[in-house]
């Protein structure tokens, strides 16, 4: 009966029946299957009214959302092809950076595709790389600052397996700044090859350029200072870029007439910021039904009577989570996986710090696979593009990260430099 | 029918729109009176961390409605991309069918989850457990936008962002 | 097993409390045979206190280790043995704590639940990222209030201190993003939640010896057969022997492990006005009483029971933690 009803839901997915209709009644079927009351969904949803992660997602997309109504990527188009414009790649080399930064901070949460695709797709398309190379790296950028402190996800493994999240944070850096490198340098390639038109070097031109875009490269210099310098949190943050935004566009640029395009720019906020949450809300009842029937540890003492040699168990394990970053929100599946697998690892004489490393890896590449990778999803909304084409798109980006985990994998050194002997 | 329908979409909307757009000017306000009262007064507003909170809730309900009435929630279509134009179209309304279903369910867990709350709470949490409301009302407005979906046919959607 | 106990705990894997919990599993299921057995839920994956209080309420789960939060939740007046600035020393505790037991145990029924056995979470303290001196300082800084706690709320609302209230599972997070920069509890938590990464100084003044309990839905309680039902209370009583004696232990050897991790302890019980915090208690005692969150005639009760006890020329009161009136 159950397999018959998840192929059903799949097919209706495929079909076009919103994802948080699928969740949701893939929900109700389990709450009904386990005898459980399906107000439990509800409990769950309902924390979400609790968490405070969420609140600077609706204002940094807010203020995303006036950028791209008020001409900030032309100015900043501009300012970028004034400064890194004679460099091939420069543009995306600058993107993957900002990115990899702003995850850092936003917590991987799906705010970087948001705050930042809408203003880089554009710029990029602009300069001449190939839509799918784009659409491809924003995509798969939307985690790549997971390795680098602050990020949540390393906070969260850290609490779950009793490690010192100092010692996590030097073991992120490493790996976090390889995958960056590889990535920068596939860039520099492709820009290469779809020869992106480089400028000349111009003092005149970069003056004018950073008189037009001066307003808006204070924007991320002002959230950086602000955050790590501990001036503002980052709801705070948010907010006041949400206020910054307004007043420069509407004040400053006159590009928003606040009587008539408030609302329209509050309405596509909410629209977009809507469609995204209400699938987390749905994503929750299922996963919490998915921990309550201990689906996860089946899956692993599996594991555990079929494996014999670390290397084998490294293999397995880079499979089991690639298929669990499919299919689980990062958060979930790190607080339920890590304390089933911890036992496990210190078997095989596995570090935990290296496996918190090679657990977020994975997951980061889950983040853009199908069924459920938060960056297609987020990323369909922003840019109006269906999944299968992002899931394409992305597949060249994926490849090089699935390299990298290998060689994160089976050098612990990468991860494990800061020790001692 | 059809005419009266329409105004009930409509008139859903616009409320709808106003909800999302309120409480996104609410939040930021919110916030970044936190930050004023914070730094100049050495003090908090009462309550302001956790109305915030319910406010992203709020944004996210009344979001989701608009998604749902231009029919622009997030999807896998990965079938539709081989289908003919027409069969997509056949498909609109039993998909429709299905969500209001899906909701309608949904939003009775979530008014009798409301009315434990509401029995269980707290004198001093019973504006939290108002709040709360947006739950079943989300719930309730998705479903009665895929029941104008099922009623209406497909229309032609405004074009994305 | 016949029986299956699904059991939630804030307690994170490998924890001292989870360790002794996952005994406590075993010996119910050595004991019945098999017949009973315990499902655990650890580290908080089944949600907040409320959360988890819901969860019972529709029966997806049936068990849990609830914290002074929790247990305020089913049954108010028993948070009256961890009301800050009351008790003085272990001693203490324990004598006012067996006399009001009974009362207690017949609460929790009254209220939907089998109190197992009772736990303790330790002696709780402010920990900061800045540097507190006194009451004053802490007015400047962003405290976490585990949200919808009314003990906790009418302290903070005593010591006029604007709180920042957050469920429990989000304070880790929000000591990173900023939101909080203040937290209080024990010094067992700080290290089993990992807090004391992200936090550099420790007030050295005790305020409150956190309670926690080992409870049952009662529906699930009277389903099972009689001596099943014997398992659960004689080894729950077991448990929480071995609970109460650990929780002390491992909160004396944490303050050592602190200590060397480099956290600075500062603001000496000594250091501040007694009056004060005299005062502050008992406004919110006030405010608690008033709104019979914890009923008056109990309150007044366990101050009696205490001046009772302290003016026996008794055992002995070693551990001092301060002396209070
Ligand atoms: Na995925
Ligand atoms: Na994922």
């Amino acid at each position: 009966m159950t397999p018959a009803v998840i192929t059903a839901l799949v097919l209706l997915a495929a079909l076009g029946l919103p994802l948080f209709v699928v969740l949701g009644a893939g929900g109700l079927y389990a709450t009904h299957r386990m005898e459980l009351d399906p107000v439990v969904l509800i409990v769950e949803l309902n924390r979400l009214a609790s968490s405070p992660n969420l609140t600077a997602i609706p204002m940094f997309t807010f203020a995303g959302v006036a950028l791209a109504a008020g001409g900030a990527p032309q100015r900043l188009i501009r300012l970028f092809n004034a400064l890194f414009g004679w460099l091939p790649g420069g543009l995306a080399a600058v993107a993957l950076t900002a990115c990899a930064f702003f995850t850092a901070f936003s917590g991987a949460s799906g705010v970087t595709i948001l705050a930042l695709g809408g203003l880089l797709y554009p710029m990029l398309s602009c300069q001449g790389y190939r839509e799918r190379f784009c659409l491809g790296l924003l995509t798969s950028s939307g985690s790549l600052g997971l390795l680098f402190p602050p990020s949540l996800a390393i906070l969260l493994y850290g609490i779950v397996a009793g490690v010192n999240i100092d010692e996590l944070f030097l073991a992120g850096i490493v790996p976090g700044t390889l995958l960056l490198v590889m990535l920068l340098l596939y860039s520099i390639f492709m820009g290469c090859k779809c020869s992106v038109p480089r400028q000349g070097f111009s003092i005149p031109e970069l003056l004018r350029a950073v008189r037009a875009g001066v307003w808006d490269i204070l924007l991320p210099v002002g959230i950086v200072v602000g955050i790590f310098g501990g001036y503002v949190t980052v709801n705070e943050a948010a907010a006041c870029t949400a206020a910054y935004v307004l007043l420069l566009e509407s004040l400053i640029f006159r590009n928003i007439n606040l009587t008539r395009q408030l609302l329209p720019l509050l309405r596509d906020t909410s629209l977009l910021v809507g469609s995204i949450l209400i699938i987390l809300a749905a994503a929750m009842g299922l996963t919490n039904l998915l921990i309550d029937a201990q689906v996860p540890m089946q899956l692993l003492a599996w594991v555990k009577t079929h494996v014999d040699s670390p290397l084998e168990f490294l293999l397995l394990l880079n499979l089991f989570l690639l298929v669990v970053g499919a299919m689980m929100d990062i958060f979930s599946a790190i607080v339920v996986i890590t304390p089933l697998i911890l036992p496990l690892a210190a078997q095989f004489g596995i570090h935990p710090v290296h496996l918190g490393i090679i657990m977020l890896a994975n997951l980061e590449i889950g983040y853009s696979t199908p069924p459920v990778g938060i960056n297609l999803f987020i990323a369909s909304q922003r840019f109006g593009k269906p999944i299968l084409l992002l899931f394409r798109a992305a597949l060249p980006f994926l490849a090089i990260m699935l390299v990298w985990l290998l060689i994160v994998t089976y050098n612990p050194g990468l991860s494990l430099w800061w020790q001692k002997g | 029918m059809t005419e009266a329908l329409q105004r009930l979409r409509r008139l859903l909307v616009g409320f709808e729109t106003g909800m999302a757009g309120l409480s996104l000017l609410l939040l930021v306000l919110l916030t970044l009176g936190q930050i004023i009262a914070r730094n100049l007064f050495d003090t908090g507003l009462p309550a302001a961390d956790s109305l915030t909170r319910y406010l992203v809730l709020y944004i996210t309900f009344f979001g989701a409605a608009l998604a749902a009435d231009g029919d622009r929630h997030i999807k896998i279509d990965v079938v539709c991309a081989w289908l003919a134009s027409p069969w997509r179209s056949r498909l609109f309304r039993p998909l429709q069918a299905l969500g209001a279903l899906i909701c309608l369910l949904l939003f009775q867990a979530a008014l009798r989850f409301w009315r434990d709350e509401w029995q269980y709470a707290a004198d001093h949490e019973r504006w939290q457990v108002l709040l709360n409301l947006v739950i079943p009302v989300g719930f309730g407005l998705l479903c009665l936008h895929f029941l104008l979906g099922l009623l209406l046919g497909e229309r032609r959607t405004e074009p994305r962002l | 097993a016949d029986y299956t106990l699904k059991f939630a705990t804030l307690a994170p894997p490998g924890s001292t409390w989870m360790n002794l919990l996952e005994d406590w599993g075993r010996e119910i299921e050595r004991r019945s045979g098999g017949r009973l057995e315990l499902k655990f839920y650890p580290g908080g994956v089944q949600g907040d206190e409320p959360d988890v209080l819901r969860k019972i309420r529709y029966r997806q789960l049936d068990g849990a280790a609830f914290t002074g939060y929790g247990i305020g939740s089913i049954h108010s007046p028993a948070r009256v043995l961890e009301f800050p600035f009351l008790f003085d020393s272990y001693e203490e505790i324990d004598h006012v704590r067996s006399e009001l037991m009974a009362e207690i145990e017949t609460g929790f029924r009254d209220n939907g639940y089998e109190l197992l056995g009772w736990m303790e979470v330790g002696f709780v303290y402010f920990f900061s990222q800045h540097r507190i001196e006194d009451f004053e300082d802490l007015k400047k800084r962003r405290i976490w209030l585990w949200q919808g706690d009314p003990l906790g709320q009418a302290m903070f609302a005593a010591g006029d201190l604007a709180p920042v209230p957050l469920s429990i599972t989000d304070v880790y997070t929000s000591l990173s993003t900023g939101l909080i920069d203040t937290v209080y509890c024990t010094p067992l938590a700080a290290i089993a939640l990992q807090w004391h990464t992200r936090l550099d100084y420790m007030s050295q003044l005790p305020m409150a010896n956190g309670i926690g309990a080992l409870v049952v839905a009662k529906r699930f309680f009277d389903k099972l057969p009689a001596e099943l039902q014997q398992v659960l209370r004689e080894t729950g009583a077991q448990a929480s022997r071995e609970l109460i004696r650990a929780t002390r232990a491992d909160n004396a050897t944490s303050l050592e492990v602190l200590r060397e991790e480099g956290m600075e302890f500062v603001m000496p019980p000594e250091s501040l006005d007694r009056d004060a915090l005299l005062e502050m208690r008992d406004q919110a005692a006030a405010q608690l009483t008033e709104d019979s969150y914890i009923p008056r005639s109990l309150y007044e009760r366990t101050r009696e029971l205490l001046t009772e006890y302290r003016s026996t020329p008794a055992e002995g009161t070693t551990t001092a933690h301060g002396a209070h009136d």
